[in-house]
């Protein structure tokens, strides 16, 4: 509240003032009491005009060139209207109000600060315009407000919070060419309709057969018929629209950053997921121009949501909000500890929620940082000795009391039974007791004070963790329904505290980074109960599906090949009811693209393994590590083309330099050369 | 009633303490001053017990309440 | 950091030289240095010869350089002018206390009103070319954003300035006043009972400013606010006890984890690097 302008000039007055009143002086104590007067006045009138400062509203309108927008796009550019409304009669001190800009989007021109006096008359307005990211969401949080009266003694922070979340949807990419245009067979169908060589009512002929009692008399070939001798059927194939489900992977594997590598392009494409909802939203603004029906389903490791194949412009908005949506999700593990993230989420906190920061509120006392220390049962497994001496604060002062009591107990108790038994053992016992006790005390003691020492001298990053953790602990139990116990429990276990910071930052889009690898080197994204999620919702796909169906399955398998078999048995069945199913795989962002077909997965090391180890040995950790990753990768998609190849599904890498036009054009090519009936 | 027995002990204790403070009053109205300092501080030490067992009962059903909140909740889902 | 960058970040933080030219950072200026000249004729006019120079000559620098610590160096240099420009020893108030000093006189007033002009035209002018915003904890560069805009000083904020000004000069002589004419009770020290009742008073509206404060905000907290500060003291009170009892529960919860782990092959074991 006070600053140190304010801090100074009142010790200033006060010095004057007790000067005066000792010395003593009457026109220094006038002089003094001047000043302290007009500084308690300036004060109470700052105090009165800071409830104003928190009702003030904000009024934020999101355009395009036209008009006023709910939905944005991605890559586009909008103008945001921001505009800070005082309620109330009484004016408000001098405010600076700074618009939070969400992470998802970044600020082009235009400026997100604005100052002067608020008052109902006048409101404080600023314009500014931003560019979208990658599909997801955009959370506006609200306007962040300082507030200070003209000569910079008083301040106060204030954070106006008016949430809009407003949906960032994939952008749809303009066709430069216009596929399947060209005339394979002597027949041109209309947009929508294909080839289906099933026996059906088309007009192109697919099959002669014998005459069966029943067939309609206009179907038999009457030349053929009198040729044979014999009545002959003429079979027609069937015409029919494709249905396209999109099966998009929204699972952890696919939502973590990429694993290495690090260029332009990974902040464009900063996870996998992102690549995989531009294909599926390019795929589906391609069987919408050519009246294809397109169905989507997205699954993780919990579920799977569908939407059955369907045309229209409101169909094709509700799947790409569905995919806005799962693209606005952040990886959660709960297994990760929560030290990762609590400088994220505690400067976060303190940015956007100042209120429930304040000690008044959600206090941290300092018997517990200096004395007690919080106890973190789980992370004291982990941690080193000065940690566990951090945690353990309070055992050392309960070993204390304890010593100092029996120190106290046991020479009083051994001489009211030398008064009872007098032997020599009691008295040699006796003596060495009161030998011992004094100076058990004294190390007890001494040993306490020089680890609290110790501690207060190494443990300042530990206090200031303790201090975030309790602060941030508090806000996510009561903003999760979890208080008044929950803040405890969230002091204690570090999953749930993890967990739910994990949430928070999740809720509000702050993208944040987990280590991928566990302490003891296992994979914490690897995900595989989505396979039995995909292949259970391939089979009802499957069940639902009519003629021609193409399922597309968006999906990172890489290195999931023991787990594979449920995925496997599922495509099968698709392929058995004579529908198509393709593999697009992403690709990491920043990874080396796997080697084509006539290149093995070796083909760059063959100078031989010495050469090899020599090019390695120059290369420095984080490009080994790289290399490493990359090598690993690309076997595990060449064992993945593999295994999906006996089956006769095609597998597409949907790497960052591949462009979704060139992927639509290989969906396109296995669409319209259709699949042999068997 | 699964931390109620703890909670009415702590009740129980709380009262005989508050009777221990009465006799307290009266001792000290009879000029029983050495008699009034025992009896004194044994009523302290019961309402200190007393409290110390309505926060142990109370402190139980909040975190238990806590872990149910957190643990029989489907917390680790998602909204989508 | 180095001398170099401290240097450029404190001539990045220092005011641009339009910024000097303003009309409203140059009327500051001139109001505090016209304040300055009317402390320098107070002075004089109490037979300070050459010392009552020092004050202003100090204020003059902090105007030039903008410094942050003018006021408070001002305002000590003249306490230490004023109170120990006589023997530098204890003087008890006069027989018969302080009602017995005579009347505040027109320079005394003269210089409460200039004193507190040059605080208020410094402090007014620093917001104006250095900050009016604090800088935030772990960025010690000065944003220009939290500057006050220079274009935002009215007329009318000089004006109620120049008003004040006189008002605030004598809210203070009616102060003293009142607490030097009220008799000291019996068995009271005669010379220390009006620095009581100051004192007394001054911690009376710190009470009650505080008070005021503390009702103001509860009116506007938010519910989570209320939640969370019940959440708060029932965490206080209880807090050895509860941290007790999830210690524990968390310990029986990792250790039924550890055993699901032991007991079968988890899925978890994929892609070991």
């Amino acid at each position: 509240m006070l600053t140190s302008r304010g801090c100074w000039c009142l010790f200033s007055v006060l010095v004057i003032l007790s000067l005066g009143l000792l010395r003593p002086s009457q026109t220094l104590t006038l002089l003094g009491l001047t000043l302290l007067l007009w500084f308690a006045g300036q004060w109470l009138w700052f105090l009165v005009r800071l409830s104003g400062v928190r009702r003030l509203h904000v009024r934020r309108e999101v355009w395009d060139d036209r008009s006023v927008v709910t939905t944005l796009w991605a890559g586009q550019t909008f103008e945001v209207r921001m505009r800070l409304v005082a309620e109330g009669r009484l004016s408000l001190p001098h405010i600076a109000a700074a618009d939070r800009l969400p992470f998802a989007v970044e600020h082009i021109d235009g400026s997100l600060h604005v100052q002067g006096i608020v008052s109902a008359k006048e409101p404080l307005e600023t314009t500014y315009r931003i560019r979208c990211g990658p599909a997801g969401l955009v959370r506006f949080e609200g306007v962040r407000i300082e507030a200070a009266d003209w000569q910079g003694l008083f301040y106060y922070v204030h954070f106006v919070h008016a949430v809009v979340v407003l949906p960032i949807l994939p952008l749809l990419m303009p066709r430069t060419s216009q596929p399947a245009s060209l005339k394979r067979h002597n027949l041109l169908l209309p947009p929508g309709i294909h080839r289906f060589r099933c026996p059906g009512s088309g007009s192109e002929l697919l099959d002669l057969r014998d005459y069966l009692p029943g067939d309609p008399p206009r179907t038999i070939a009457w030349k053929v018929s009198a040729r044979r001798d014999r009545l002959i059927t003429k079979e027609f194939e069937s015409e029919v629209p494709v249905r396209c489900t999109l099966f998009v992977d929204a699972s952890n594997s696919v939502r973590v950053p990429a694993p290495c590598g690090a260029g332009p392009q990974q902040i464009r494409y900063g996870k996998a997921l992102d690549r995989l909802i531009d294909i599926a939203a390019g795929v589906l603004q391609a069987n919408a121009s050519i009246r294809d029906l397109t169905g989507l389903c997205l699954f993780d490791e919990y579920g799977a949501s569908y939407i059955a194949p369907a045309r229209g412009s409101t169909h094709r908005t509700e799947c790409l909000r569905l995919l806005a949506a799962a693209a606005a999700r952040l990886p959660d593990q709960p297994t990760v500890p929560p030290d990762h993230l609590l400088p994220l989420a505690y400067s976060f906190a303190a940015e956007v929620y100042p209120e429930l920061l304040r000690p008044a509120v959600n206090s941290v006392p300092l018997a517990m940082i200096w004395l007690e220390g919080f106890s973190g049962y789980a992370r004291r497994l982990h941690g080193g000795l000065l940690e566990l001496l951090h945690r353990r604060k309070s055992a050392l002062r309960t070993l204390c009391w304890w010593t100092s009591f029996w120190a106290l107990v046991l020479p009083v108790s051994l001489l009211l039974a030398r008064t009872l038994f007098r032997t020599r053992a009691l008295d040699n016992s006796l003596l060495i007791i009161l030998f011992f006790a004094p100076l058990a005390v004294l190390a007890a003691w001494g040993g306490t004070i020089f680890l609290f020492g110790v501690d207060a001298v190494v443990g300042r990053s530990k206090r200031r963790r303790d201090r975030w953790r309790k602060q941030l602990a508090a806000i996510v139990s009561a903003r999760y329904g979890l208080a008044p116990g929950g803040l405890a429990v969230l002091l204690e276990d570090d999953d749930a505290f993890s967990r739910l910071l994990q949430r928070f930052l999740s809720e509000h889009q702050v993208p944040y980074t987990l280590p991928l690898y566990s302490p003891e080197g296992r994979y914490l994204f690897a995900a595989t109960e989505k396979i039995t999620v995909l292949a259970d919702a391939l089979v009802r796909a499957v069940g639902r599906g009519r003629d021609n169906e193409l399922f597309v399955l968006l999906a990172d398998l890489l290195e999931l090949d023991d787990a594979l078999d449920p995925l496997l048995r599922a495509v099968r069945v698709a392929l058995g009811r004579h529908h198509q199913v393709v593999l697009i795989c992403p690709w990491p962002p920043g990874l080396d693209l796997p080697p084509t077909r006539g290149q093995g997965p070796g083909a760059g090391d063959a100078k031989g393994p010495s050469s090899l180890a020599l090019g390695l040995s120059a290369l420095g950790p984080q490009q080994l590590w790289d290399h490493v990753t990359t090598q690993r990768f690309h076997r595990a998609y060449q064992r993945l083309r593999r295994t999906f190849a006996r089956l006769g599904v095609a597998v597409l890498c949907a790497a960052e330099e591949e462009p979704v036009p060139l992927v639509l054009r290989r969906l396109e090519r296995l669409r319209s050369l259709g699949r042999p009936h068997s | 009633m699964k931390y109620g027995w703890r909670e009415l002990s702590g009740w129980l204790l709380i009262g005989l303490a508050m009777l221990g403070f009465v006799l307290v009053y009266r001792l000290a109205l009879g000029h029983f001053l050495a008699e009034m300092w025992v009896i004194a501080i044994i009523a302290l030490v019961v309402f200190w017990g007393g409290i110390q067992l309505l926060k142990v009962a109370i402190a139980a059903r909040i975190c238990q309440q806590a872990q149910d909140r957190l643990y029989l909740t489907k917390t680790d889902k998602e909204p989508k | 950091m180095s001398k170099a960058k401290n240097r450029k970040r404190k001539a990045e933080t220092r005011s641009s030289p339009e910024l000097r030219s303003h009309p409203a950072v140059r009327n500051y200026t001139l109001f505090c240095l016209s304040a300055l000249f009317l402390i320098v004729v107070c002075l004089a006019d109490r037979g300070l010869a050459w010392w009552c120079l020092v004050p202003a000559l100090i204020g003059c620098l902090a105007l030039l350089t903008h410094w942050d610590y003018g006021p408070p160096l001002v305002l000590l240099s003249l306490a230490g002018l004023l109170g120990f420009s006589g023997p530098l020893r204890y003087r008890s108030p006069p027989p018969g206390g302080w009602s017995r000093f005579p009347t505040a006189s027109l320079m005394d007033l003269g210089l409460c009103i200039a004193v507190l002009a040059y605080v208020l035209g410094h402090y007014r002018l620093l917001s104006l070319t250095r900050y009016i915003f604090p800088p935030r904890l772990g960025r010690p560069r000065v944003e220009a954003t939290q500057r006050r805009s220079a274009d935002l000083v009215t007329g009318r904020e000089t004006t109620f300035l120049g008003l004040a000004l006189p008002l605030w000069a004598g809210l203070a002589v009616l102060v003293w006043g009142w607490v030097t004419e009220e008799a000291a009770p019996r068995n009271a020290p005669l010379e220390w009972w009006p620095v009581l009742r100051l004192v007394w008073a001054i911690l009376a509206v710190l009470a009650v400013a505080g008070v005021t404060a503390s009702y103001l905000r509860q009116t506007t907290a938010t519910p989570e606010e209320g939640l969370l500060y019940l959440q708060d003291q029932c965490w206080r009170l209880m807090r050895r006890e509860q941290g007790l009892l999830n210690r524990w529960l968390t310990w029986a919860r990792l250790r039924a984890q550890r055993k699901q782990r032991l007991s079968g092959p988890s899925l978890e074991t994929r892609r070991q690097s």
